[in-house]
């Protein structure tokens, strides 16, 4: 009878075991802080992106030269020198975004030139295009600034604890004197514990 | 050695299913133009002190504000805070993300945020548990 009472018991916590974790699916805050774990997160794009765009907007000489006028800038890649795949383009089209959004900046897109020159040519070339409101090929702007970045990573761990620093360096640089105008660097920290029983 | 077994089943029952924590948030109101604040201070108003409030226009009409709070409690805390701005008519222009902030017990932290819009005039800082 012992037995029998044993084994209901057993058989009664597998069966909640099982009841009690449905999968459900809902909307949640794309700002959110959450973290599953140690590597770069939704949450820490936005918060580089956030602190570089801030830093860049109230640094007293940018704040002389956009008070005046919008300067032209160009983006280069992210150097990721972590070991994870991150999509770093990611992260300054971010930037980019807020930057254009405040209104402060221009921008120019190399990425996108390949469709411009198609429709470029087909504007002057291809005579479907009235000459008077074809556009004219050699009349884009310079870029004055570059916006070079770097991404890097250090771990530690040990026994239960994993220790995960990240560093995202932003430099504007002047193309024409080769100075750099306004720099930067967010540091996220992130700790893991394992717990005794989870995997 | 059943029983050693049942109680195995029953922890592990226990560490399946985290629900997820309620987030209470404290909303701070305020004019990017003077230190205005409305201070809710009925969650977090327990464990933090709001000190004082800076606002700056720059000029390129980029307003910074900081919020400097101070923590009641001997411990460190985690709190996540965010700023969202408003324009003259009250109309939501953007939004930060949440920002994860450390402060050790007792010490000051500065909150700070920046509109990326020289249209914004208006401010609510919200801090919320992390």
């Amino acid at each position: 009878m012992r037995k029998i009472s044993l084994s209901l018991a057993m058989v009664a916590v597998v069966g909640s075991m099982m009841v009690g974790c449905s999968s459900t699916i809902k909307y949640d805050d794309p700002a959110s802080t959450r973290n599953l774990e140690t590597s770069f997160g939704a949450s820490d794009l936005q918060q580089v992106a956030n602190t570089m765009v801030d830093s860049m907007l109230v640094f007293p000489p940018m704040v002389a030269v956009t008070s005046q006028r919008r300067p032209v800038i160009t983006v280069s890649t992210v150097k990721n020198k972590t070991d994870q795949h991150i999509d770093t383009e990611s992260i300054t089209d971010s930037i980019r975004t807020k930057l254009i959004r405040s209104g402060k900046f221009r921008f120019i897109d190399r990425t996108t030139d390949d469709a411009a020159v198609e429709e470029l040519k087909i504007q002057n070339d291809s005579g479907l295009v009235d000459p008077k409101t074809a556009q004219k090929f050699g009349k884009q702007i310079g870029a004055e600034y570059i916006l070079t970045s770097n991404l890097s990573q250090i771990t530690q761990s040990a026994g239960r604890q994993t220790d995960v620093y990240y560093k995202f360096t932003m430099s504007l640089k002047n193309l024409e004197t080769g100075i750099l105008e306004w720099s930067d660097e967010k540091e996220l920290r992130k700790l893991k514990t394992k717990s005794m029983f989870g995997m | 050695m059943k029983y050693g077994l049942l109680i195995l089943l029953v922890a592990l029952s226990f560490l399946g299913c985290r629900s997820t924590p309620r987030m209470n948030v404290t909303q701070i109101e305020g004019s990017a133009e003077k230190a205005n604040v409305v201070f809710d201070s009925s969650v977090i108003g327990k464990s933090l002190e709001v000190l004082s409030v800076n606002t700056a226009k720059k000029d390129n009409g980029i307003y910074q504000v900081q919020t400097v709070v101070k923590s009641k409690y001997k411990e460190t805390q985690n709190i996540q805070y965010k700023y969202e701005w408003m324009d003259a008519d009250g109309i939501q222009l953007e939004s930060s993300p949440w920002k994860p902030i450390v402060i050790y017990g007792s010490a000051r932290a500065n909150l700070a945020g920046v509109s990326t819009s020289s249209a914004a005039t208006n401010y609510r800082l919200l801090i919320a548990e992390n």
